[in-house]
Parts: structure tokens; sequence; C-alpha cells
């Protein structure tokens, strides 16, 4: 506690250097906006963006099971956000959160969880970040991509960054809904809260134009016991522009092994081209709390090539491919097992035309083959996005032909198709509806259709000349974002007289 | 030596050594940031510059332009008072100045047309209208050139070349030289324009969205595997994401409720199977296994039963896992014993199983892998030693060696 009100406190110490708006202090919310029409296309510098927005989402799906019977999925769920944006040429403070809440209309149940609730602090010139309530981390290793309850704060001294997260993870019960009748207990169905607790520190270069450059470390305790601890390292270095090298990797300090790491390396030699090779090694590690990390489990490491053209502004091909290379197995009492092999193979490609920016037409193809079995599929896209993409319809199916040795009952041929309308008629408002249809021998054939609404509502104030703001001074969001796609914006930053000019 | 000269080698292979470094001429200009010109004249800056005239002579209003949208070219009365068009023999003067001689192409323009005020007459034809749409951007001359920046900071090669184009503005490499959070602010919205809704940076501005690229970070969001890779970018810094990005962006993937259809194919449910056993690909970053996958997995009634002919649905069990599967103790394991496939992705496993469904065979069969008693490889004690004593008795010997 002392120690974020220690935080809280720094935050609200009146911000050096506000004043210095004319020289590196400049900031793009610091400016005032005496222009007229589009002038909210940019922040003003003392405004506040107040929005809302609503999403309903449907779902039918059907799917024949194995003793011949229907079973039928139709869950409904709406979703509110809600977001609050102090744009202040100082310190900044806002909100964001998201609500979810739904039932299952062929099942019953209701389930409701906030999914985020963050309120971040931001002083002058953002040399620092506080972000305090319910929110995602993303970092490499046992954090990953966590949501938690929690505190994440950030700052950035010279061209160095410090960084910590604490918090309690959460679990998301809400993809499948429970029914009335189900046997779950409710120890499944909790968020995370109990003697869970996971916290991290990183430290990172700032302000460098192609460098990025992280360590970390992250502890996972479930029960009250150490579960995870992972060192990482992120870094990338990009080099004129044409080359951009990448390294990845967590250190599983329990488990004493590399869980993860890659080296990535990617090119242009010329604008039109990329050619990119990459480079995994894989070990992913269980908690050491659980039975699970008792089991051995083999690395591989992964080799893969990619080359990326687009050789004109209306095509772009791909094509990938790589090798999986795995330990040579063996049983547990050490008898070789030659026939499940040791390589895996993926080829993948593609071609995405657009005869006129408003039509796409997208051939894929993908094959597996190794080890594990043999995948084929080729798929389709054929997409028309007219009135400058308020309409989106997206046609797409594929065949694939699996032939998988080590589970021959999924031998066969596949296929889906399946049809998507989304329109956007007007900035506030979106809806789609789209429906699949999978021809499968193995789980009968399958139905889906889902659908959503969302609407935006919001407003923006403007505290024009230093005025105490008014009713007349909320602009509805709604009015301005239909501004947006005007490229005559124009941008203005007054207060920057100019006093000399030294131009050649 | 043969190193070095490997790596020159490939840099050459790769066009580095004669490529321009992402700020000059020949970089490439995002047309989501500059559209498209068109610039039907004939202005030769650098023979200009070397008669002696500066930037600001031509371009005078740029001292007090605030916004992209300042048509800052010299009017046609500036030009005219070198270029003399209204004179008849213009085109043979020095400078040149038949109307030809600037407007490229153009053969209707006669002396005739200029006014005594040196502007073209009110009826005089028209040539070609030069087509300068503004950049897509938040941008003051009058700011930087008070901030002490001068021309060819951003201009770069325009004192060397003949046509003023689209090729002689900044590129964001140019831009982040000063603007480095430092000398001059960083923050994307400092430039690009913002989105009246969210306050974040506007991506839609008409034409193809604006998307980074890759060429600083790995963050192409052009790449057609992208939806694929752009862990790595969120995983070294998630607040350049939120740039433009609310987390409930992040969400509606990782913990929607409607899965996009283009990350997995469309027959994706009956054949993940391959891609899990692979382990190519991080399930649970986007579900939640324990619930997303009994989903179907109970009710299609393909699991739940630890092995065919086991408890839950024999029926289900049975078509998931083979024959053989389980295998008996004591026989050599054939080729679709579960061993093989728990080794290769025991995450799969735990989607459906719990781990005490295995320690019912294992509490008796060793499933630990070569090495794992070696000293140092595991951290013996770990979780106060519960997961040891899921099998262990206090002073088995096994755990002897074991720290």
């Amino acid at each position: 506690m002392r120690w974020l009100a220690l935080v809280l406190a720094l935050i609200a110490t009146p911000a050096f250097g506000a004043g210095d708006v004319t020289k590196g202090g400049v900031r793009s919310t610091g400016f005032t906006a005496p222009g007229q029409g589009y002038s909210l296309l940019r922040g003003d510098g003392t405004g506040v963006f107040i929005t809302g927005s609503a999403q309903t989402e449907w779902r039918f799906r059907a799917v024949r099971t194995a003793n011949d019977e229907v079973a039928v999925w139709s869950p409904l769920w709406q979703l509110f956000h809600f977001t609050i944006r102090d744009d202040g040429a100082r310190r900044r403070v806002s909100f964001e959160s998201s609500f979810r809440g739904g039932t299952d209309l062929s099942r019953g149940g209701f389930r409701a969880e906030v999914l985020t609730a963050f309120v971040d602090l931001e002083p002058t010139h953002r040399w620092g970040l506080v972000r305090i309530g319910r929110q995602v981390v993303t970092t490499s290793g046992a954090a990953g991509f966590t949501r938690m309850d929690g505190v994440r704060a950030r700052m950035t001294l010279h061209r160095v960054g410090v960084e910590a997260f604490a918090g309690v993870p959460l679990r998301t019960r809400l993809i499948a809904l429970q029914g009335p009748d189900s046997d779950d207990d409710a120890d499944s169905l909790d968020t995370g809260w109990g003697r869970d607790f996971t916290w991290g520190a990183a430290i990172f270069l700032a302000g460098h134009k192609a460098t990025q450059l992280r360590f970390g470390i992250q502890d996972r305790l479930r029960d009250g016991k150490l579960a995870r601890r992972h060192l990482t390292l992120d870094f990338s270095q990009g080099i004129a522009t044409r080359v951009l090298v990448r390294v990845n990797g967590a250190v599983d300090m329990l488990q004493r092994r590399i869980n993860d790491a890659t080296i990535a390396v990617e090119a242009r030699p010329a604008d039109p081209i990329k050619i990119g090779v990459d480079y995994h090694h894989w070990q992913p590690s269980f908690d050491a709390t659980s039975v699970w990390s008792v089991f051995a489990s083999d690395p591989y490491d992964l080799v893969q090539g990619r080359v990326v053209a687009t050789p004109h502004r209306a095509i772009r091909l791909w094509f990938a491919g790589g090798t999986q290379i795995h330990k040579a197995p063996v049983t547990a009492d050490n008898v070789p097992r030659p026939e499940v092999g040791r390589f895996s193979g993926t080829v993948r490609g593609g071609v995405t035309v657009r005869p006129l920016p408003w039509i796409r037409v997208q051939i894929t193809e993908r094959l597996v083959t190794g080890t594990a079995g043999d995948k084929l599929m080729v798929g389709g896209t054929v997409g028309v996005t007219p009135w400058e993409g308020r309409l989106a319809v997206t046609l797409r199916g594929d065949v694939q032909r699996y032939d998988f040795d080590l589970q021959s009952k999924l031998k066969g041929d596949y296929g889906s198709v399946g049809l998507e309308i989304a329109g956007n008629p007007v900035p506030w408002f979106r809806a789609r509806v789209s429906g699949d249809a999978i021809l499968t021998p193995w789980l009968r054939n399958q139905f889906q259709l889902s659908a959503s609404l969302e609407f935006l509502l919001g407003t923006h104030l403007r505290r024009g000349d230093g005025t105490d703001p008014d009713l007349a001074a909320w602009e509805p969001a709604l009015l301005a974002a239909a501004g947006v796609s005007d490229p005559r914006a124009p941008s203005t930053v007054p207060g920057l007289d100019p006093v000399g000019w030294s131009g050649r | 030596m043969k190193r070095l000269t490997l790596l020159l080698s490939l840099l050459a292979v790769l066009g580095l050594t004669g490529a321009a470094p992402g700020s000059g001429p020949k970089a490439p200009r995002s047309a989501s940031v500059y559209p498209a010109q068109e610039i039907p004249l004939r202005m030769v800056h650098q023979r200009h510059l070397a008669n002696g005239l500066t930037c600001e002579v031509c371009h005078s209003s740029v001292l007090e332009s605030t916004q992209t949208s300042d048509r800052n070219l010299p009017p046609h009365t500036l030009c005219a008072a070198c270029h003399r068009a209204e004179l008849p023999n213009a085109h043979e003067m020095f400078p040149k100045s038949g109307c030809a001689d600037c407007h490229e192409g153009w053969t209707e323009g006669k002396p005739e047309h200029i006014g005594p005020d040196l502007a073209p007459l009110p009826d005089a034809p028209k040539p070609p209208p030069v087509v300068l749409p503004p950049a897509l951007l938040t941008f003051s001359h009058a700011g930087h050139l008070a901030a002490g920046a001068v021309c060819l900071d951003c201009h770069i090669g325009i004192d060397q070349a003949e046509r003023g184009t689209v090729q002689h503005l900044p590129t964001m490499y140019t831009c982040l030289t000063c603007h480095d959070g430092r000398k001059a602010p960083d923050e994307c919205t400092t430039c690009h324009l913002q989105d009246p809704a969210t306050g974040r940076q506007a991506t839609a501005l008409g034409g193809d969205p604006m998307a980074p690229i890759g060429r600083f970070r790995p963050d192409d969001h052009t790449d057609p595997e992208w939806i694929h890779r752009h862990e790595y970018a969120a995983r070294a810094d998630q607040d350049q994401c939120s740039s433009c990005h609310e987390q409930r962006q992040c969400l509606e993937c990782h913990d929607g409720v409607q899965k996009l259809q283009r990350i997995h194919p469309g027959d994706w449910q009956m054949t993940h199977g391959l891609q899990a056993l692979r382990r190519d690909l991080e399930c649970k970053a986007c579900h939640d296994s324990e619930t997303f996958c009994k989903d179907c997995h109970e009710t299609a009634a393909t699991s739940m039963g630890a092995f065919p002919g086991e408890r839950g649905n024999p029926i289900g069990s049975a078509r998931f896992h083979p024959p053989g599967w389980k295998g008996e103790l004591g026989e050599v394991a054939n080729a679709e014993h579960h061993s093989f496939q728990a080794r290769r992705s025991l995450e799969t496993c735990s989607t459906c199983h719990q781990p005490d469904q295995c320690v019912e065979c294992h509490s008796f069969v060793n499933p630990h892998g070569n090495g794992y008693a070696d000293p140092g490889s595991w951290r013996f004690g770990q979780g106060d030693g519960a997961v040891c004593s899921t099998c262990h008795q206090p002073g088995d010997e096994a755990l002897n060696g074991l720290r």
C-alpha cells in the first residue's frame, strides 16, 4: 500500500515542464483547436472523450452427436463498453471498462462478468503510467496473456524504463455457459480469486527508433505455492528499415530449461519482397505444483522460412514452409520407435488478388505431413466491400484431406462453407450475420449461425477558450466520427509562433 | 575474414549496400499518409538553388503554415518575377519563361494570356491543375521552424531534385530522428490523426487502413500470418499496441464469444487435433480449454472416458482414441500407444483429462523420462513436495539424490 500511495502521490504532484509546450514538450494533445470543421480529428488538449457502446452477440450451433442426437447451443450475450479519456495537455486520466453477460437460450443459465475496468494515470510527457484495476497484461513467459485484478506501473527515465505488475489472474468461464443442471462444481467456475497470484517486473530500453530490448521476470503462484518462474528476453533491431532481427525467449527457472526461444530475421531486399527465416525451440512446461509436471514432455525445434511478394498493389503472394524436429522417440523403457518418425513438415501458401479496391479474392493452401499424420487444405475466400467499405460480404470455403495414421478414425475428406455479411452504414452502428456449414464424415455435419449488433454512443467535450464547459460544448462523437474519412482534415498548432527561420 | 566476406556478400545480396535507409527519396511513402499527387510542373529545385534562391523566397507561406492543408506553393505572380511569361520571346529568355517551360506538356498557353499584374487573365485557358491533397497528419511548418528545424531536415534530397514530389516528404523514419520522446514527443497522435470516438490514433482515413508495416519493430500488420505472429509485438511493448487498440479488442478474440473464422479453417473442429499434437499453436491463448473443449467433447461424446471401454461414454471415447491406445502392462507399446502423443503434446491430454487419471496407472508405471533424476534436473520439493508425494512415500529411496 505504501508503494501504491507513493506512486499516486508522484502522479498527483504538479507536472514539471508542462508549460514548455513550444519545444520538445509538445504533445499532440496539447494543441488548442481554434479551427473549424474537422477540429475533432486531433486532440484539442483540454477535452474529454466519453464513449460507450453496446454489443449484442448471438450464436446458434447444432452438432450431431455420436448417438445421432442433435445437440444445440444458442448463447446470447450482451456486452457494454465504456471509456472516459481526459485529453488533457498535462497529466492524463482515463478509464476503460467492458462488461459481458449472457444466457443460453436453449439450455438456460446466466453468467455475467466485468471483463475489464481500469484507470490509467499518466503524468506529463508520458514518462510514466499507472494502471489500476481489472486489465490485460501481455508479456513473454509465465504471465503471457493474462487478465488480472491488479496494478501495472511503468516509468521511463532517459532511455531506460522499468515496469512492474502484480495481481490476481482471472479465469474466464463464460465461453461455455453452464446450464442449471450442470454438474460442474462451483470451484471450476471461480474467477481466480483465492491464493492465486502473479507478479512480474521488467527493465527495457525506451525511445529508440528501431531497437526494443526487454528483460523480465514473472512468477505465477497457485494456491499460494510458486508454480512457475520465468526469465524472459524480448529483443528486436531494425536495420535501415530493410532488416529486422528478433529474439524472444523464456527460461523456466523451476524446471531449469529453456521453455521457448525464437530467433527470427526478416529482410526486404526490395520493397515488394519480404523474406523471413525463423528458428524456434519449444519445451513448454507445466505448473510445478501439478502432477502434469512429472510427466516428461519432449522438446522440439522448428525451422521455417517465408517469402511475401507484392509485385503489384493488387496482387500479393506468400509462401512458407518449415520442419519440426523432435527427439528420437523411445518408450519409457528406452525401446526405439522408428515408426513414429522425428520430422514433420508444413507448407503454406496463398495468393490474394484485388482487381478493384473493393474486391478481394484469396486462395490459400496448407499441407502438414510427418510424424503426426498428413493433412492437406485448400481454401478460398471472396470478399466484396462496396459503398466505401460500409458493406462487407465474405464467402469462404475449404476442402481438407485428413490422413492421420495415429487416429485412423479421423481419416477422410472434409469441407466447409461460410458466408458473412457485415454492415457499417453509419459510423455509430455495425451489424453482422454469418452462417457456416461444416461437412464432416466423423462428427457428422454441423451448422452454425451467428449475429452481432453494435452501437457506438459517445460525446466529446471541448472547452474552448478556457471557459467553463457547458452543454453546448458537448459534441456527439457520432457526428465527429463522420468526418474521419475526410482527407481535408486541417491541423493546427497555435501557440508555436515562428520566431525565426534557418531554412536554406 | 571469411566470415566478414560472407556477411558483406549477404548484405549485398539483400540489397542493403545500395539501399536508401528509409529516409531518402527512394524510400517508399505510405499512401495512407500521403494521398496520391499530380504535379504537372517542370520545376528544377537544384537549378533554382544553384542560382542563389533559397527555400523561403518561393515558399514564404510556410512561415505561418500550421496545417497540412495549407498550400505552400508560390503564387503565379511570384514565379513571374523571374519567368516573364508575358514577353513574346519568353521561351528564348533566361530563365526560360514560356508557359510550357513550367507547365509541362501544356501547349495552349500564350504570352497574351498574362495580365499586367503578371497573373493569368481570368478568361485564359487553364493549365492542368496541380493536385496536392493534404497529408493525413497533424503538422505545422511554423512549429517545426520555431523549434529549430530546417527544410532539409525533413525534405531530404529536395536540393538535388528536379520536381518536388511525395518522395521528398519525410518518412516516419525521418520524423523519429527528432520525435524520440525527448527532443520531441513520440506519441503516435503527435503526428497521426486522432479518432474522435476513442481519442486514439485514427486508422481508417479512407483507402487502406493505416497500420505499421514492420520496418522498425516486429509489427507488420500486413503480414499474411500477422494474426498468428502479433504476440511478439504485444510481448515486447503492449503500450505500443494501445496507441490504436483498446483492451476490449484483445478480448474480442482472446476471450470472445464469437471466434474469428479466419483464424482457423472452416472444418477446424474436425481436424484441430493434429495441430494440437504438433504443439504449433497456443490453444489456451484464446480458449479456456477446460470449458471450451468440454463443451463439444462431452456433448458429442468424444471423450471423458479415460480409455475405450472404461468409464465415461464408451461410444464416444472409442471414437476418439483408437484401439491399442491404452496398451497393456508389460507389453511393448505399439504405434498407437498414448505415450507417444503424451510426450509430444501433453497439453492436449490435459485438456480433457485430470492428472489423477494418469496416476491410476503411473503410480506403478514410471512416468519420468530419461534423466529426470539427474542431479540438477529438477528442484525437488517444489510445491512443498506435494507433487512427489502423490506417488512416493516419505523415505522412498527413489527420492534419494534429488534436491
